[in-house]
């Protein structure tokens, strides 16, 4: 029985060696380790990041094994010994020079793990460290003019607007900030506050690829932290504080993004994307950006159908757009067309906007934004219930 | 040295009862429900207290299993108490509730009470030949402040307390911000704020007896390394938890938006400070704070208190293991003096390292690298200690009891924790890995690898002092076996779901693409852990009925040589019929001067008269 011990306390080392021998294959491992990037990470910090990874794993491996094996044969002499009468213990109190060797060689051994690191960290959060120059370049060939003569910092040089984008994370959810486009049509610098100009989007970020930009990122109400598993970076959002990431993805993806610091029930699923695109796929989303959220092409097509209709009702028209936009809901009726336009096909869609007098706009958005207020009203009520509402559900 | 002036020899307590008669072997439980402040009772008060709050512990932790392995599915058993109105389906915030709780209840009310609490006070004055502890009265006391802190965590799981055991703000300083940031949060702060005074009355008391109650001869290097642990604990504790009391505090006042009315004359506005809220936080419909506050002030304030913590949960862990793995070995402990400098090197490097909880908090980055070196280092005691457990085993004529084979599984099992951490305490490494499942398969590794093994060891090993009948060795054997599959088959995946970028605390980690594939090695792991659980019933029943039935024992049965072996079994008031009187170190097994025919030389023998007694201390090792 003795034995069977010993060979019990072999035997799940064994087992947990083979399990992260197999890991990789079993996709057990990094994520993605069984499709196209082989698990590596999709950025230059993040495969620097792994090296390190898989030297410390070679290190402790050979630890693990070596401790285990002198466990287990110090087990099994000693179930011998057990099992012969006429052995005894061996009489030792310890042994001087093996304490100091087992203490010099570990000793070398972590401190070369610990000062191995420091330049990736460095790298990574260390702001001098930074790699401004080429964050600078991508800002160069995207048009931003990012020097701000109007500020200086303290040694006296001009603020330089690197930043490409805010993150703000809220329960539960991110919000995005880009920099928007001034009247001719070039991207400005991202300025700490916000601008009129400046550009939204909800779980989605865009941003360059292959070249490292950063990010601002603040919280609007408790802690939460900034994930991309793929890209193996990782920041807490911290309510109070802006903090400045930056990230290189090495190809054109989406890439997951999720939230990493409790933050309450649905911190689970603060599920976002992060897109990284060519600079000109990034200029065109914010220009897409811009447009719905700026542009009103749309609006100044369905006021000429109105118009084609017949000159008083489309000045009536203009007064009805006028009056929203005075009561902040022309964004919502913005929203409220779409969704009819998203139902219809394009033609349904030019005879419906043909057939809509002002009258009847007005009647049926109002009812509309009526019903919606009432239904924000009640989702506001109580974000638990709706929460587990939401859950039974499912 | 001790400096009580008794005559050695003479009778420790005149008027003691217990020795003459047969001794009654359930003397101690006989006084469960009492305020008692013999310090045997209230060590046998906490350690049954302790194994029932594992218990519910354990219960808590199979409500996470349960909910990672059948998302949203109905609970059996438990479901029906935990979440009647969802239908036995765990909601989200319950889910929040279930792993904050278990962290809460396994930490705060098992392995802290049980280590300090049941082992602390049951051992220090029968190992260091006292006949109780210096304060008797304070010692009943922190028993019995444990209550309340129990009444008050009851409380936050009743009202569902949800910020994480870690409670960083503004989750938990705005009660708006989550279902469990008010009530539950409330109850929980108050909570810890007793179990704080518990800790505190506890360590003041071991601290003193240590110092001052030492039988004649047991010097401060002849003391067995659970003394030493339980020592350097107490110092740990003493310098560290008045910051998390402090820290409590602060968040109360910050809490606090109106006074009940009989305090309103305090402040009609309540008191609300703004110690960790900042200005401008937009929390559902919680009115503007003033702000100025700085939610990493929590975080520094709580890990200064929860590092050092970690190893208050793990040092009297290392020392008792020490003193069973050389009993069961017949052999001296291998390198006495290093053991104790290294748990000194851990308490006092523990003190340093907290900033490796917070590497991507956004502290200043600078500071990040100066606690990964420090945490590195704090490997390598740990290190030095495992090399000399295995020397300790080396060579000796090994029992395989139950004792041996939990100690054994707690160094195996530590030496996986103890690697996984270098992981973590590398900064750039733990970018990725921080707040992943990695870390939870660390501190498990750690907190119920290494100690709560430890812990079933000692309860094996000392029971026999308790109540003077032996526990069953096949229910023994049974029940390691079991939980130690059932605990690999649950925490060693968790290495790879971290690796895989699984995060922490998330109730449906399933709805992330990257995640999907991740589920049937959750449903085997939570299978383990529910076999692990119910191996904990056998423990519980075996230590119950061999109160009753198990074998009878002398005082010595494990033929051990520390003082407490050579008071009766269960030890009556005073423990020890006469002043002990130390001779030598607690590890002289297998000692060529051994009197005849024993491979074992207690620490009271007196040295042979006829050969020339020869000095056998530590000192030389």
């Amino acid at each position: 029985m003795n034995r069977f011990w010993v060979v019990f306390f072999i035997f799940w080392p064994i087992v947990a060696i083979v399990l992260c021998a197999i890991a990789p294959s079993m996709n057990w491992w990094f994520p993605g380790t069984t499709g196209p990037t082989h698990g590596e990470a999709a950025s230059p910090l993040g495969q620097r990041i792994d090296d390190l990874f898989y030297m410390i794993l070679v290190i402790t491996a050979i630890v693990f094994i070596l401790t285990q094996a002198a466990l287990g044969f110090a087990l099994w002499t000693g179930a011998n010994r057990r099992n012969d009468e006429s052995a005894k213990s061996w009489f030792s109190h310890g042994s001087h020079n093996l304490e100091v060797m087992w203490t010099i060689v570990p000793a070398g051994v972590l401190l070369f793990i610990a000062l191995y690191q420091m330049d990736v960290w460095a790298e990574y959060r260390i702001k001098d460290n930074f790699p401004r120059e080429r964050m600078e370049a991508v800002l160069t060939r995207l048009g931003i003019d990012f020097i701000d003569e109007s500020q200086l910092t303290a040694d006296g040089q001009p603020v330089r607007r690197v930043a490409l984008a805010e993150v703000t994370a809220r329960q539960f959810e991110w919000r995005i900030r880009y920099p928007g486009f001034d009247a001719d049509g070039n991207l400005l610098p991202l300025l700490p506050d916000p601008q009129p100009t400046d550009l939204y989007s909800v779980n989605d970020l865009h941003l360059p690829v292959g070249a490292p930009v950063m990010i601002q990122l603040r919280s609007s109400d408790v802690q939460h932290s900034f994930f991309l598993p793929e890209l193996r970076i990782k920041q807490d959002a911290v309510p109070g504080l802006v903090i400045p990431v930056w990230f290189e993805a090495n190809a054109s993806n989406e890439y997951t993004l999720l939230c990493a610091e409790l933050c309450g029930w649905g911190h689970y699923k603060m599920k976002a994307q992060f897109v990284a695109e060519p600079e000109e796929e990034f200029l065109e989303y914010l220009h897409n950006l811009h447009a719905e959220q700026n542009d009103d092409a749309f609006l100044d097509h369905l006021l000429r159908l109105q118009t084609d209709a017949g000159e008083d009702e489309g000045l009536a028209f203009q007064e009805f757009l006028d009056q929203l936009e005075v009561d902040h809901n022309l964004a919502a009726f913005r929203n409220y067309v779409r969704d009819r336009r998203d139902e219809m096909t394009a033609e349904e869609f030019t005879t419906y906007v043909g057939g809509l007098d002002a009258e009847t706009a007005a009647e049926e958005f109002n009812a509309i934004l009526q019903q919606s207020s009432a239904e924000t009203a009640d989702a506001e009520e109580s974000a638990a219930d709706a929460a587990t509402e939401e859950v039974l559900e499912e | 040295m001790s400096t009580i002036a008794h005559t050695p020899g003479a009778p420790a307590h005149p008027d003691d009862h217990a020795h003459g008669h047969p001794r009654d072997k359930l003397a101690l439980v006989k006084q469960l429900i009492s305020f008692s402040t013999d310090h045997k009772v209230i060590g046998v008060q906490f350690l049954l207290t302790t194994m029932f709050m594992l218990l519910v512990g354990g219960a808590l932790a199979l409500g996470v299993r349960w909910q990672l392995a059948f998302p949203w599915e109905s609970m059996p058993i438990f479901g029906a108490y935990l979440a009647s109105a969802e239908g036995g389906q765990i909601a989200p915030e319950t889910y929040t509730m279930l792993f904050t709780m278990h962290a809460t209840v396994m930490i705060f009310l098992v392995i802290i009470p049980v280590l300090a609490g049941a082992f602390g006070n049951f051992l220090i004055p029968l190992m260091i030949g006292a006949d109780d502890m210096a304060f008797p009265s304070l010692n009943m006391l922190s028993y019995w402040f444990m209550w309340p802190a129990i009444f008050f965590f009851g409380l936050a799981i009743y009202f569902g307390a949800a910020s994480g055991w870690t409670s960083y703000p503004a989750l938990s300083a705005l009660p708006q911000a989550a279902p469990g940031s008010g009530h539950a949060q409330t109850c929980w702060l108050v909570a810890v704020t007793f179990i704080g005074f518990s800790s505190m009355m506890g360590s003041i008391n071991y601290m003193t007896t240590i110092i001052n109650m030492r039988a004649p001869g047991m010097t401060l290097f002849r003391m067995p390394l659970t003394i030493w642990a339980m020592f350097i604990t107490a110092i740990l504790q003493a310098f560290a938890l008045p910051v998390l009391t402090a820290a409590g505090f602060m968040m109360v006042f910050d809490r606090l938006h109106s006074l009940p009315n009989w305090l309103a004359w305090i402040n009609p506005e309540g008191v609300h400070s703004c110690f960790f809220i900042p200005s401008g936080l937009v929390v559902n419909n919680a009115p503007p704070t003033v702000g100025g506050g700085q939610p990493l002030l929590w975080q520094h304030l709580f890990w200064f208190y929860s590092h050092p913590a970690v190893y208050i949960m793990l040092l009297p862990a290392m020392g008792m293991v020490s003193d069973m793995l050389a009993c069961m070995s017949r052999k001296p402990i291998f390198g006495y003096k290093p053991m104790v400098y290294s748990m000194a090197a851990i308490a006092g490097l523990g003190f340093i390292v907290w900033g490796h909880h917070m590497f991507t908090s956004g502290m200043n980055p600078a500071l990040g690298m100066t606690f990964m070196v420090s945490t590195i280092m704090i490997a390598l005691p740990s290190a030095i200690k495992v090399f000399n457990w295995i020397g300790t085993m080396w060579g000796g004529k090994l029992h395989f009891n139950t004792v041996m084979l939990n100690c054994v599984a707690f160094v195996s099992l530590f030496i996986v924790g103890g690697l996984s951490g270098i992981f973590m305490a590398a900064v750039p490494v733990d970018i990725y890995i921080h707040d992943t499942y990695f870390i939870v398969a660390h501190f498990h590794y750690v907190l119920f690898g290494a100690t709560l093994f430890g812990v079933f060891g000692a309860i094996q090993f000392w029971f026999p002092k308790m109540f003077g009948r032996t526990m069953s060795e096949t229910l023994g054997k049974w029940h390691f076996f079991l939980t130690f599959l059932g605990f690999n088959g649950t925490f060693f995946p968790m290495h790879l779901l971290g690796v895989a970028g699984m995060p922490r605390r998330y109730a449906d980690p399933y709805l992330h693409e990257y995640l999907e594939h991740l589920l049937p090695m959750n449903q085997f792991m939570t299978i383990s852990a529910i076999v692990m659980g119910f191996a904990q019933l056998i423990l519980i029943y075996n230590f119950i009925s061999s109160m009753f039935i198990g074998k009878e024992c002398d005082d010595n049965p494990w033929h051990a040589n520390g003082l407490e072996w050579s008071a009766p079994s269960p030890p009556g008031h005073g423990n020890f019929a006469s002043v002990p009187i130390v001779y030598r170190g607690p590890y002289e097994y297998s000692h060529p001067d051994a009197p005849d025919g024993q491979d074992y030389w207690m620490q009271t023998d007196p040295p042979h008269t006829a050969a020339p007694a020869r000095e056998h201390d530590h000192s030389h090792s």
